[in-house]
C-alpha cells in the first residue's frame, strides 16, 4: 500500500470511470461474483503481475500485495485477519502463530503473545519466541533493513536519541541492545512487548509481517531481501529473480493443524512479474490455456477497463478501495495559514466536479472524512455545503479573512489526463469564491518526492494526496498524516504535507492511542478526523474510489479481503483441474 | 587506421567520464531526494536519514563519484558500510571490476543486471536490424528501379504507413492478435539463442517485425532517393552503354555508391538500439536494457541510471567509430587519417 500503489490505483479508478461512462454501461460497484466456491485441492495457481516486488524480507514488506501474499504463503504473523466469505465482508482479527490475539495489561502498555507449538521453519526447526524477537529487532536497523513499516520503533518502550532516532540501532550494531532486551522479552514460548505509551490496537499492528519471525542464522542483511525462508504452507523453489518472479511449492514442514487460516489448496503457485500490466490484463481477459488458472494483485490498467465487463463476465471484481483522496492546506503558506481562507476553500470545493470528471458516482464517491468508509473509525462527516460546495458562503468566509481579493493560490496535484479534468472542475468552484487558482500538475513519479522536499514548504498552498490504512484502524491514518512530532522536521514534512502542527491535537493522538477498548478508540479517531476537517480545515477530503480485478475462469474462492489488504486473499483460493 | 582508432578510443573514454560526471551532477541538482523512493510508506525524517545512509547518498557527491570511478578499476563491496564489511562479511556483496555499481532497488550488482538484460537487447536489435536492412534496402532498390510505377507507389506507400504507425501500436496489435488471441506464435519471453535457437527466434519474431516495420520505412526512402540519383550519374550511363549486365550495374556500381549514407544511418540506428528498444521491450515485457532504463528512472536508481547512460553512450560512440572505419572499405575515396 505504498504511495506508488496509490498512484496506480487512482489512475485505474479514473480510467474505469471514463471507460464505464464512455461505454454507457450501467456497471455498479458491488460485491463481485467471486464468492468463495467449492474447495478443490491440487493444481497450479498462476499469479500474473505487472509490478515488481520490492521486498520479500518480512521486515521490509510494506506493500499490501506482499503483506497479503507473504503472510498467506510463507510468513506467519502473531495475529492476522481471517479470510472472508465474500467481497466486502469485514474480516475478524484472529490468532495466527500465536495461541490467541494477545493479552494487554490494564494500563495498555504491555502485550503478551504465546507462540503455538508445532510451527516449524521449512528446514524442520521449530519457530521460537526468539525468532519473533529477532525479527522485530531488525526493524531498528534503519540503515540496513530499509523500506519497511516502523511501528516497532514507534510503539516499543525504547528511548529516542535527540534527533528522534531510536537509541537501539538493531541487531547488527547492537547499540542499545539492552534497551531492546528490556522492551521485548521471551519467557518460554511467550513474547512480551513493552510499549512506550498505551497502545490499544497493538495486536492489529502484529498482523504485519514486520512483526513476523526471522531466524538469526538466516539473516544476511540486504542479501536477504528476496531470500524467502518459510514457516507457512509454501516455500520458494530455487531462487527469486527480481522483475521475473519465482515458484512456490508446498512446505512439507507446515502443519495444517497449527493453522486455521490457510487452506493452502493449490500444490504450486507460480509468480510471474515480468509482464506489463497491459499484457497481463490482455491475458487475464482472454483467459486462454494456463491463464485460466491465473489471478493478479494488480489493478486493471486504463487500457483494459473497457473490456473488463464484456471480456471477463463473472470473472471480475469491483470493490471499494481502502484509499481516500484529499487536499492538504499548507499552514506554511501565507494564504492557508489564515483559517478563514482554509474554511473558504473547504466550502468552495465542488466534489461533484471531481466525481463527474472521474466518471460518475457509480465508481467514485464524494466524502468529507479522511478515514476510509471501510474502517470502523469512519465518522461519515457531512459535507459542509453539499457535493457542489457553496461559492457564495465561501466568498463570505474569504472576505472575512482580510486577504486581498482575488486571493491567489497555487494548487498542486499528480498530473494525468483525469486529474487535469478534475482540477479544472475544482478550480471553477474555487475561483467563483474569490480565489485565483494556479494549477500545477507534477509528474507522478516526482509528485510525493516534490511535496516532501523542504524546498517546497512554501511553494504550494494546496496539495492533492491519497492514503490508505496499514491495518483496519485509524491508528494508521491520523498519526501518520497529522502527528507533527513524528512527521515534521528540517528534512521535510513526512506525510504531513500541509505542515499541520497542533500540540493539542498531538496530545489527543496520544490519548486516543491509549484507549484499549477498540470501539471507543475508533470513535475517538473519528472525532479527531471531524475536528481536522470541520474545525481546523487542515484537510479537505475529496473522494473514495474502487479497485478492479480480473481472474481466470478456473480460479475459485478468490475473494477480496478489504479488512486485511484490499486484494484477493490467497487463503481459500483453489484452481479447478 | 591504427592511430585513427586509438584517437577515437581515447575520445570515447573522455566522453564517458564527462557523461557520467554530468549524470551525477544532474541527479543531485534535482529537487527530489532519491532516498525517499525506497523509504517506505510512513517515511519519517529519521527513517529517511537511515535510508540515505544505507544507499550511500549521505556521502558528498564527489566521494560518491570517486567510489564509482574506482569501482570500475578495482571493484567494490556493498553495502558501502565499513562496520558491516568488518563484522558481517556474509552480508556483503562483492562486485568485481569493472564494477558498474549496485542497484538499491533490485538488490544486486548492475553488472549482473546488465549481463542479464544485454543479450535480450542484443537479440532484439540484431534480428530487427537484419530484417529492416534486407526489406528496407531491397524495397528502396525496387522502388527506385520502378520509379513512378505501381511497385514504387506500393512500396513507398507501405513505408509511409510503417513510418507513421508508432511502435507501441504495432507492437500491441502484434501481441494481441497473433500471440494472445490466435496463438500463432508464443507470447514473447526471452529464450537464449544458445539454449534453443528456434525458440529464440519464435519468441522474438514479433518484436523484430515491430521494429523493422518502423525502421525499414526510412531505409526504403533513403535507398530509393540515393539510388534514383546514382542511377542517373554519367558513369552508370557509361556502364550501361558499354553493355555491362543490368544487375552488375545496379549492385556493383549503383548500390555501392548508395551504401555510404545507408551505413551511416544504420550505424547510428543500431548503436542506439543496442542500448535498448524502450517501447518495444516494454510492450512485449522483455527485460532488456531499455526496460531496465525505464525502471531505474522511475525509481530514481542512480547507480543504474549512470551505468546505463555510460553503456548506451559507449554503444553510440563505438557505432560511429565503426561506421567511420567501414567508410574506408566501401568508398575508396575516403582515407582515415
Amino acid at each position: 500500500m505504498q504511495r506508488t500503489r496509490i498512484v496506480a490505483v487512482l489512475a485505474t479508478t479514473m480510467g474505469l470511470a471514463l471507460a464505464v461512462s464512455a461505454c454507457g454501461s450501467n456497471t455498479t460497484p458491488s460485491a463481485s461474483t467471486s464468492a468463495a466456491g467449492p474447495a478443490s485441492a491440487g493444481g497450479t495457481l498462476s499469479i500474473l503481475m505487472g509490478t515488481a516486488t520490492e521486498h520479500w524480507d518480512p521486515q521490509r514488506v510494506y506493500v499490501g500485495v506482499n503483506i497479503e501474499a507473504g503472510n498467506r504463503m510463507f510468513s506467519r504473523t502473531l495475529t492476522t485477519f481471517g479470510p472472508v466469505a465474500k467481497d466486502g465482508d469485514a474480516a475478524t482479527l484472529v490468532a495466527d502463530a500465536a495461541t490467541d490475539t494477545g493479552t494487554v495489561s490494564a494500563d495498555g502498555k504491555e502485550w503478551k503473545f504465546t507462540i503455538k507449538d508445532g510451527i516449524k521453519w521449512e528446514d524442520g526447526k521449530a519457530v521460537t519466541c526468539e525468532d519473533f524477537k529477532y525479527g522485530v529487532s531488525r526493524t531498528f536497523a534503519v540503515d540496513v533493513i530499509t523500506g519497511g513499516p516502523n511501528y516497532a520503533i514507534q510503539f516499543l518502550d525504547i528511548p529516542k536519541n535527540k534527533d528522534g532516532s531510536s537509541a537501539y540501532a538493531g541487531p547488527y550494531k547492537k547499540t542499545g541492545q539492552d534497551l531492546f532486551d528490556k522492551a521485548v522479552t521471551c519467557s518460554g514460548t511467550t513474547i512480551t512487548f513493552k510499549m512506550a505509551k498505551p497502545t490499544g490496537d497493538f495486536n492489529s499492528a502484529t498482523t504485519m509481517t514486520a512483526f513476523g519471525a526471522f531466524r538469526a542464522d538466516k539473516d544476511q542483511g540486504d542479501k536477504s531481501n528476496y531470500a524467502i525462508f518459510s514457516d507457512g504452507p509454501y516455500k520458494l523453489e530455487g531462487t527469486w529473480t527480481a522483475n521475473k518472479g519465482g515458484t512456490f511449492v508446498r512446505n512439507e514442514n507446515w502443519d495444517p493443524k497449527t493453522d486455521t487460516i490457510r487452506k493452502a489448496l493449490p500444490d504450486k503457485i507460480t509468480w510471474d512479474e515480468s509482464l506489463t500490466q497491459e499484457t497481463e490484463y490482455e491475458r487475464l481477459i482472454a483467459g486462454q490455456g494456463e491463464d485460466a488458472n491465473a489471478i493478479t494483485f494488480d489493478q486493471a490498467p486504463v487500457t483494459a477497463l473497457a473490456n473488463v465487463e464484456s471480456g471477463a463476465p463473472g470473472r471480475n471484481t469491483i470493490v471499494a478501495s481502502p484509499y481516500t483522496r484529499y487536499l492538504t492546506l499548507n499552514y506554511k503558506s501565507k494564504v492557508m495559514s489564515n483559517i478563514k481562507a482554509r474554511e473558504a476553500l473547504a466550502l468552495a470545493t465542488d466534489r461533484s466536479a471531481y466525481v463527474a470528471a472521474a466518471g460518475g458516482d457509480t465508481v467514485v464517491k464524494a466524502t468529507n472524512s479522511l478515514i476510509n468508509p471501510g474502517l470502523p473509525a469512519f465518522p461519515n462527516t457531512p459535507l459542509l455545503a453539499g457535493e457542489k460546495g457553496d461559492p457564495a458562503k465561501a466568498k463570505e468566509a474569504l472576505t472575512a479573512s482580510g486577504l486581498t481579493m482575488p486571493v491567489k493560490i497555487n494548487v498542486t496535484y499528480r498530473k494525468n489526463d483525469t486529474n487535469d479534468k478534475v482540477f479544472s472542475g475544482l478550480k471553477t468552484g474555487w475561483d467563483a469564491a474569490g480565489f485565483e487558482t494556479n494549477l500545477i500538475g507534477i509528474p507522478a513519479d516526482q509528485y510525493y518526492g516534490t511535496l516532501q522536499s523542504p524546498d517546497s514548504a512554501t511553494k504550494y498552498d494546496v496539495s492533492w494526496a491519497g492514503w490508505g490504512a496499514d491495518y483496519p484502524s485509524a491508528s494508521t491514518v491520523i498519526p501518520q498524516l497529522l502527528d507533527s512530532r513524528s512527521q515534521i522536521s528540517a528534512g521535510g514534512p513526512g506525510q504531513d504535507y500541509g505542515y499541520y502542527d497542533n500540540a493539542d491535537f498531538n496530545a489527543a493522538i496520544d490519548k486516543t492511542m491509549a484507549i484499549t477498548d477498540a470501539t471507543a478508540r475508533e470513535k475517538a479517531w473519528g472525532e479527531l478526523d471531524t475536528q481536522v476537517v470541520t474545525k481546523d480545515f487542515a484537510i479537505v477530503p475529496l473522494i473514495n474510489d474502487q479497485f478492479v480485478f480480473v481472474r481466470g475462469a478456473n480460479v475459485e474462492g478468490a475473494v477480496v479481503n478489504n479488512t486485511f489488504t484490499g486484494y484477493y486473499d490467497l487463503a481459500n483460493v483453489s484452481v479447478k483441474h | 587506421m591504427f592511430w585513427f582508432t586509438v584517437r577515437r578510443l581515447v575520445s570515447v573514454v573522455v566522453m564517458i567520464f564527462l557523461i557520467t560526471a554530468t549524470t551525477f551532477a544532474l541527479f543531485y541538482a534535482s529537487p527530489i531526494d532519491p532516498a525517499r523512493y525506497s523509504c517506505g510508506k510512513n517515511c519519517t525524517p529519521t527513517i529517511l536519514e537511515g535510508n540515505r545512509k544505507a544507499l550511500g547518498y549521505d556521502k558528498p557527491v564527489l566521494v560518491q563519484y570517486g567510489k564509482f570511478v574506482s569501482g570500475l578499476f578495482v571493484g567494490r563491496d556493498y553495502p558501502d558500510n565499513e562496520f558491516l564489511q568488518a563484522q558481517f562479511p556474509d552480508q556483503i556483496v562483492h562486485c568485481p571490476a569493472p564494477c558498474l555499481g549496485y542497484s538499491p532497488s533490485q538488490h544486486r550488482t548492475i553488472n549482473e543486471m546488465v549481463a542479464e538484460a544485454w543479450p535480450i537487447s542484443l537479440s532484439i536489435a540484431l534480428g530487427a536490424f537484419i530484417l529492416w536492412m534486407v526489406t528496407g534496402v531491397s524495397g528502396g532498390i525496387i522502388a527506385a528501379l520502378n520509379k513512378g510505377k505501381w511497385q514504387d507507389r506500393g512500396i513507398v506507400g507501405t513505408a509511409l504507413v510503417g513510418f507513421s504507425l508508432p511502435t507501441f501500436f504495432v507492437g500491441l496489435v502484434l501481441l494481441t492478435f497473433p500471440a494472445i488471441k490466435w496463438g500463432w506464435v508464443p507470447i514473447p519471453h526471452f529464450v537464449p539463442f544458445t539454449e534453443n535457437p528456434v525458440a529464440w527466434a519464435q519468441n522474438l519474431i514479433l518484436p523484430w517485425i515491430t521494429l523493422a516495420f518502423f525502421f525499414a520505412a526510412s531505409y526504403v526512402r533513403l535507398t530509393r532517393a540515393y539510388m534514383i540519383e546514382t542511377m542517373s550519374e554519367d558513369y552508370i550511363r557509361t556502364a550501361n552503354a558499354k553493355g555491362v549486365a543490368r544487375w552488375t550495374v545496379i549492385f556493383r556500381h549503383g548500390l555501392r555508391a548508395v551504401l555510404t549514407p545507408i551505413v551511416t544511418a544504420a550505424g547510428l540506428d543500431l548503436g542506439g538500439l543496442l542500448g535498448g528498444a524502450i517501447i518495444t521491450e516494454s510492450v512485449f515485457s522483455l527485460h532488456g536494457l531499455g526496460y531496465l532504463a525505464v525502471h531505474s528512472v522511475t525509481t530514481m536508481d542512480l547507480p543504474t541510471i549512470v551505468a546505463l547512460v555510460m553503456i548506451v553512450s559507449t554503444f553510440i560512440v563505438i557505432a560511429n567509430m565503426v561506421v567511420d572505419i567501414v567508410y574506408g572499405f566501401i568508398d575508396p575515396r575516403v582515407k582515415l587519417s
